[in-house]
Order: structure tokens, then sequence, then C-alpha cells
């Protein structure tokens, strides 16, 4: 592809080696691995609102959560937590 | 922020997991996983896995490794706990699978971030991401990854 997220090679003895560019969902932070010659529409998606690609999961949703917000959610609570417990 | 690689193998025959990388217990810092790649060192043989890459919310039991700095003149150390030669599996979170491989045991993979796209770890007492298999085997497994904090 293109512009390539990622790279994935499987080694294996007597066999190609099985190489995948993969991109990353800029929604769950997945990774989803693209065969050379795949239908782009097969892919997962392409969030609108991010202008980044999304996987098949994100993409049925049909919303637009990025995943820094998930982040900034979840490590929200654990400082709550943690300056109430005085850690 | 510096970039940490470490190793780790996969303990008792009854985990998941071969390594673990998740954020400190406290003061947590944010993580970007960059660079894995697994498999076995057990005698060849055709057996089929599947790899799994998963979110956890415990940081397991296990040895913890001391990632070594890419860069050697860099004078601060990671943040992220690396676990391997693991005895107890973490809590992994349900259904979080970032990646997955089935492979033949013969085969090895590798996984590559462009900068940018890589896995994150969150800046959550020990939370973070399991490298490990889907079922648990007697099997050995060999692992290593690169990372940032």
């Amino acid at each position: 592809m293109r512009r390539p997220q990622g790279y994935s090679i499987v080694v294996e003895p007597d066999k190609p080696n099985a190489e995948q560019d993969t991109i990353t969902c800029i929604h769950c932070n997945g990774i989803v691995f693209v065969d050379a010659g795949k239908d782009p529409s097969d892919l997962g998606g392409f969030c609108m609102m991010c202008h980044r690609n999304i996987c098949a999961t994100c993409a049925a949703t049909g919303k637009c959560d990025p995943f820094e917000k998930k982040l900034e959610r979840i490590e929200g609570k654990d400082r709550l937590y943690r300056a109430a417990m005085g850690a | 922020m510096g970039a940490f690689g470490c190793t780790g193998n996969k303990g008792v025959a009854s985990v998941k997991s071969v390594l673990l990388l998740t954020a400190a217990a406290s003061t947590p810092r944010r993580g970007k996983w960059v660079d894995w790649s697994i498999g076995s060192d057990s005698t060849p043989a055709d057996n089929a896995f599947v790899i799994i890459v998963q979110r956890c919310t415990t940081a397991g039991t296990g040895t913890t490794v001391t990632p070594n700095a890419c860069d050697p003149a860099d004078p601060i150390a990671s943040t992220i706990v690396a676990t391997a030669t693991v005895t107890a599996d973490p809590t992994l979170t349900a259904n979080a699978f970032l990646g997955g491989k089935a492979l033949n045991q013969r085969a090895s993979w590798r996984w590559v971030a462009v900068p940018g796209y890589e896995l994150i770890i969150p800046a959550t007492a020990s939370n973070g991401i399991m490298l490990g298999l889907s079922s648990a085997s007697t099997t050995s497994f060999q692992a290593d990854a690169m990372f940032t904090d």
C-alpha cells in the first residue's frame, strides 16, 4: 500500500516469507493486516472526523471515538483513583 | 522519551503470556510498543498456535526484565515494566485484541510500526499489553520488543 502504518512478516522454513503492510486503527489502536491487492472496502473504514483508517469493528459502530479520547478517560479514572487513595 | 529493548520467554505451561509491557504501578507514563518478534525456541515440530496481542489491566506475575536503552548514552531509565517468564497471567481485557496471527510452531512473526502508529500503553497503573498465545501451552516461546516511553 502507498502509506503503510506498519509492517508484518512471518518467516517459516520452506515457505516464502509472508509480508503484509498494516494499518493501525485510530479508534481502538488495533492492527489491521493488509494483503496485497486487497479491496480497500474490505479493510475496515475511514473516519472522516479523524481522517485516519479504522478497523472493521470500529467502522461497524458508526461512531467517532478516537483512541486518544479513550486514553484520556482511562488515565483520568486512574489519576482520580490514585489521588483519592493518596498514592 | 527514550527507546528501549527487551526480550522474554514463556514461563510455565499454564500461562499464555510470553512478554508483558505494562505501565508502572506508581507514577505511570505512557509507552509505545514499536516492534516485536516472537517464535518458538522448542524443538521444531508441526503444531498450530495463535499468537495474540491483547490489552491487560494488571502486571501479571513473573520475572521483571530490565529494558536496555537503545542509546547507551540515554540517562533516563524506562518506567515501563517488562515481565517475562510469566507464572500467572495478567487480567486480560475481554475482546481488546490489538492483533493476532495463526502460525505454525516453526514460524516466527515480526511486526514493526511506522512512527506515529505504535501500540500505546496507557499511563494507568499496571495497564499494558500482553504478547502471547491464545491458550496455554507446554511449548516454549521467545519474544523481543522495542518500545519508547
